[in-house]
């Protein structure tokens, strides 16, 4: 199997271009991802159009998005028809050092932006945030790792660990060097998620994940505005005009919706009322706009990114390509929920990007390019299907 | 190639189903918020987002009946702040400096409050606590400044200061400041008529405000939202006057000059009404106000007018402003006086009790009504007169017969046909209706007293519009003002018609009245408001102030023109001159002259001039002659010559060749560049000719002496009543000055226990 290099899936996908077609993919989670990618890009549009009003940049956020949607694009459909996943698998580990070492550099010589420093100014692009790229890259290299050991081997400590650090470091990188406690979420979220599906053993991971957290809420209690956006989530009635504001705007969008919403484009919340309308609450805005039946909509169509991308996971031969197709799934299901329970003020804000929606080029690329890998994994399920 | 096992399907199964779980808490929490409390949080959306706004009405325009603007609405902007907004700023710039101060990063900003306090003291001129103060407050709107200029509000606005915003209002203009101002009135700050017209057309100008529901953003911006109750404005009317912009000018420059030049104590009126219609041209009170800020009070001025009060302090603004705002014209009610007789002459003709043509009466210099003794105010009598003799001489005793002859029963009823009982029904604020006896206390002597306007209290208002009828045919209008309505466009939409009130008196009975009224300006009493050229009718009026004898006097003149076909009617009132003149023939009369000669003139009434400068001559010009030849011509021409300096040959004369001097006047003549010698001119006002003639050849001036009627000489007992170069004024010697003569009539009777005569 390792001599099946992407040079030779080519061929295979071109012979096989009669009965296939070019885009022997997943088609449904193609569709869906188009159908998201258009509607994101719309709602972000009119999103950011408003909240910039006033600085007079009224298309400087969507153009900008656009090109970067449209680059990613580009590599979603290189590497779902051109590139294999197992070539990826090669080049996981280089990557996971490298952008360990670019996150640790950034922290010191990044942009400093509300005191943290979390992004790299990249030239002709702007800025690029490494957090975002090392999400996908530690999916890979944890689902390398766990495809490889033996059964049962991640019972044991050693391994356990292994694969604990395989997380922790990032995570850790993120928390303690950028002070960006939702990127460590993320990391650790979704690598415990995949340790867990791997079949690691409960009662190590209770302790572990007890020190772990504890670890996590002391750094988070040590920063104090984090404490008062959890506390403002707490009492939700008072403070509405400090720190509580964003999530009550949050739902006066939301419920301004009612069934049908006020339109497209009518948001009257977007007009510097919520804050962060374009980015960590452009659902609110979408609830707004396309009322209760286009949130449901939204729902549902992530809904079912989740489900292909789970089916592509349980479809795949090879325990590689389901870690990864896992992993990115609950990666990407993680956020979804994330974010709209933050927007529906289920949880306390915590800054996490809406995929395919909110306003950064980054988290654009990435996303993109990790349908593009799962696209890439749905081919080769289909191919060896045919076979 | 490893492949996942059926255990860890099962795991990642589990998990996908988890999401599942948790997308449905999200379309749950959905349906809470979007479809069961929905509305309720749309309606806390739309209670922040939107600001009821009232879209102002534009006040309408006020014209002069030439459609000349006299007042006008502009825009203007109010100032406000939201306090909220700038604290809920403030506190997230506390904590972004808290943040900072934790990483040991440098701090710049500045404090927010501040930079909104400075800004705003500083384009407004605030006082910087009450900004403060304002901006700590609990609220989300706070005036800072009324009705800013556009220019100043879009200073603000490029400073872009957090939490300060703008509400568009309208500022009334009143283009001629203190033109007209009791009648135009003002506005008060919120648009709503407080005073004159502004506040008795109110509703008309005012017009209807409108509302919308704008939606704003956090900062008060303007988003691009309207919600659809949009309630449009309906724009005030514009209001047509019947005032006439210039012959108010004319009223309001000689109403000015009277009541500077003798002293008004207690305030002047004028107004001037075409008889034929009942239309007000002009009405001006003194003193006036500028109608751009009534409020202001100049003290200097204040004293003046109000003097102090009997405890030796000051009146406060407020009743300061109170009396100033007073429209005495229309409000305040005073003893006509003589200028009443023209009344009671048109009800004595009319009712038949006085033949004019061969009536006589027989002025002994006083009277017996009942227990007392009335005199006239020519003690020594006026003896045999006509009718018109009685007017011309305002004989008090000669009207005492009249309104005898009247009766009670008919005075009252032609005292009651003129409208002096009732309100013109004016549209101007707090108009009176007079004071009368009632018919118990309206005894012989009340009748008598009544007959020469004393006694009883009238508004100027009422006085003109009987006068009016007097003069125009008998009729009696209602005072108008009011010309038409416009639209807000300045189409004139309605057109207010003049009002007939009843015809009083038949055309013959005012034919005789202008006939003797006119004789009364150019032969009698009333001749200082005669104006050569024009054909001016009158009345002298001077009654004295209650209570009697402390000297207090109101002066006043009503005069008509052209007295053939009378087209315009002036009253002017001088309450309480405090210089050696009060009599209404002497003070009041000239100005009406003025004004009745100008405003005829404006409206295209040619003089007509008969020849009566016969006793001029021509100086002759008599510049580089030599001195003794010089001296010959003048001398010659019959005037007389002094010679200043010692040289051979004349460099200057005074006055110069070809100018006018009565026959006997000098002429100075210059023979060498000496120092100038200036001469102060004194007041002549309140002399006799002769001491006026006397004083002048003491200070080497020339004196033209003016007055008496077209058929009246100057006589020893006028007195001069105004003077062509004021005093004061330095001029050279042989200089000429006009000065003008009037009998100083008091036509108020003395009850014999009231001693003074004057």
């Amino acid at each position: 199997m390792a001599k099946k290099s992407g040079n030779l899936n080519v061929v295979q996908l071109k012979k096989k271009g009669k009965t296939g077609g070019i885009l022997n993919v997943d088609f449904i989670l193609l569709f869906t991802v188009l159908v998201l990618l258009v509607i994101g890009l719309t709602m972000l549009f009119s999103t950011s159009s408003a909240a910039n009003m006033s600085s007079g940049k009224v298309y400087a956020p969507i153009i900008k998005q656009s090109i970067v949607a449209a680059v990613g694009l580009f590599l979603m459909f290189f590497i779902s028809t051109a590139v294999s996943y197992k070539t990826i698998k090669k080049y996981s580990v280089a990557a996971y050092i490298a952008i360990a070492i670019l996150m640790v550099l950034v922290a010191f010589i990044g942009m400093d932006s509300h005191g943290a420093r979390r992004q790299i100014a990249v030239p002709f692009i702007g800025s690029l945030q490494p957090s975002e790229f090392s999400k996908y890259i530690m999916i890979l290299t944890l689902a390398a790792r766990l495809s490889v050991i033996k059964k049962g081997e991640i019972k044991t400590w050693p391994e356990l660990i292994y694969n604990l650090a395989i997380v922790g470091i990032p995570a850790a990188i993120c928390l303690l060097l950028q002070r960006h406690a939702s990127a460590a979420l993320v990391h650790l979220f979704v690598g415990g998620v995949m340790i867990i599906a791997a079949g690691a053993d409960w009662r190590k991971l209770i302790p572990v994940g007890l020190i772990g957290g504890g670890g996590v809420a002391a750094v988070i209690l040590a920063t104090g505005f984090r404490v008062d956006r959890i506390m403002g989530f707490l009492d939700k009635g008072a403070d509405v005009q400090g720190n509580n504001w964003q999530a009550t705007q949050s739902i006066y969008a939301v419920g301004s919706g009612g069934l049908f919403g006020l339109g497209l484009g009518n948001s009257r919340q977007k007009y510097s009322y919520l804050p962060e309308a374009e980015n960590d609450y452009i659902f609110a805005i979408v609830g707004e706009e396309l009322g209760f039946i286009g949130s449901v909509l939204i729902v549902l169509l992530f809904c079912i990114v989740i489900w292909r991308g789970i089916t592509i996971a349980l479809n795949c031969k090879d325990s590689f390509g389901t870690y990864t197709a896992f992993g990115i799934s609950v990666l990407i299901g993680f956020q979804v929920v994330i974010n709209m329970w933050v927007v529906l003020r289920l949880m306390p804000s915590t800054g996490m990007q809406l995929p395919l929606f909110s306003l950064g080029g980054s988290s654009m690329l990435v996303t993109l390019t990790g349908f593009g890998i799962l696209l890439a994994i749905s081919r080769e399920n289909l191919n060896n299907k045919g076979k | 190639m490893a492949k996942v096992t059926t255990a860890e399907k099962n795991r990642i199964f589990v998990m996908f189903c988890i999401f599942l779980l948790l997308m449905l808490v999200v379309v749950g929490a959905l349906v809470y918020y979007q479809l069961i409390r929905g509305a309720e949080f749309k309606e806390k959306a739309i209670e922040q987002q939107t600001r009821d706004q009232l879209v102002e009405a534009k006040r309408g325009q006020i014209y002069d009946r030439n459609m000349k603007v006299l007042a006008q609405s502009a825009s203007c902007e109010d100032v406000m702040v939201n306090p909220r907004q700038i604290q809920a700023a403030k506190a997230k710039q506390d904590e972004r400096r808290a943040q900072a101060f934790l990483e040991g990063v440098p701090f710049n900003e500045e404090d927010v409050v501040e930079v909104v306090v400075k800004g705003l003291v500083e384009v407004l001129g605030v006082d910087e606590a009450f900004v403060r103060k304002e901006v700590s407050l609990d609220y989300a709107s706070r005036r800072i400044k009324k009705k800013v200029e556009p220019s100043v509000a879009n200073r603000l606005r490029e400073m872009k200061l957090t939490g300060v915003f703008f509400q568009e209002t309208t500022k009334r203009y009143y283009p001629y400041s203190s033109f007209a101002s009791h009648v135009i009135g003002f506005t008060g700050d919120d648009g709503d008529g407080l005073e004159g017209l502004e506040k008795m057309l109110d509703p008309a100008l005012s017009g209807t405000a409108g509302r919308i529901q704008v939606v704003q953003d956090v900062n008060n911006n303007l988003t691009p939202y309207e919600y659809e109750n949009y309630i449009p404005p309906e724009d005030g009317n514009g209001v047509v006057l019947t005032i006439d912009e210039v012959i108010q000018h004319y009223v309001e420059k000689y109403l000015e000059e009277a009541y500077n030049l003798y002293d008004i104590r207690n305030g002047a009126a004028a107004i001037v009404m075409d008889p034929n219609t009942g239309e007000i041209l002009a009405m001006a009170v003194e003193p006036n106000f500028d109608l751009n800020a009534p409020r202001k009070v100049d003290s200097v001025v204040k004293l003046n007018v109000m003097g102090l009060k009997d405890d030796g302090t000051e009146y406060t603004d407020g009743e300061y402003l109170n009396r100033v705002w007073r429209n005495k014209a229309v409000v305040d009610s005073y003893e006509p006086g003589s200028t009443f007789k023209s009344i009671v002459a048109a009800a004595a003709v009319e009712s038949g009790v006085v033949n004019p043509a061969t009536d006589g009466f027989y002025c002994t210099g006083s009277r017996k009504v009942a227990v007392h003794t009335i005199h006239c105010h020519k003690r020594a009598g006026h003896g045999q007169e006509t009718f018109i003799e009685a007017l011309e001489n305002s004989c008090n005793p000669a009207f005492m017969e009249m309104g005898a002859r009247l009766g009670y029963k008919n005075f009252r009823a032609y005292y009651e046909a003129f409208g002096f009982t009732s309100k013109t029904d004016f549209v101007l604020p707090g108009e009176s209706k007079g004071i009368f006896f009632t018919e118990k206390n309206f005894n012989e002597a009340e009748l008598a007293t009544s007959s020469f306007g004393q006694g009883f209290q009238i508004t100027p208002l009422q006085m003109i519009t009987a006068f009016s009828a007097v003069v125009n045919g008998g009729k009696l209008y209602k005072p108008q003002l009011v010309k038409a309505y416009t639209n807000s466009e300045g189409d004139i939409v309605e057109n207010v018609e003049a009002t007939l009130v009843r015809e009083v008196i038949s055309e013959n009975t005012s034919r005789v009245m202008r006939a003797a009224l006119e004789s009364v300006v150019a032969n009698g009493t009333g001749n200082a408001a005669y104006v050569d050229g024009y054909r001016i009718g009158g009345k002298t009026g001077t009654s004295e102030k209650q209570p009697r004898g402390q000297g207090k006097y109101v002066a006043s003149f009503v005069g008509f023109a052209p007295a053939d076909d009378p087209q315009l009617v002036c009253l002017l009132i001088l309450d309480e001159p405090g210089g050696a003149l009060t009599g209404g023939g002497a003070i009041a009369a000239p100005a009406v002259g003025k004004i009745l000669a100008d405003s005829l003139s404006y409206l295209g009434y040619e003089p007509v001039y008969t020849d009566n400068s016969a006793d001029e001559v021509e100086v002759p010009n008599a510049v580089g002659m030599t001195t003794w030849d010089a001296k010959k011509l003048i001398e010659k021409a019959g005037l007389t010559v002094t010679i200043q300096g010692e040289g051979a040959i004349v460099n200057n004369q005074l006055p110069k060749g070809t100018s006018h001097l009565a026959k006997g006047g000098l002429v100075i003549l210059y023979t060498e560049a000496t120092e100038e010698v200036r001469v102060e001119i004194p007041s002549f006002i309140g002399m006799t000719k002769a001491q006026t003639v006397t004083k002048a050849q003491e200070l080497n001036l020339n004196i033209e002496i003016s007055g008496g009627g077209m058929h009246t000489e100057v006589s020893d007992t006028m007195l001069a009543i105004s003077q062509s170069t004021p005093a004061g004024t330095s001029v050279m010697p042989g200089s000429v000055i006009t000065v003008d003569f009037a009998e100083n009539t008091n036509e108020f009777y003395f009850d014999q226990n009231a001693g003074n005569t004057n």
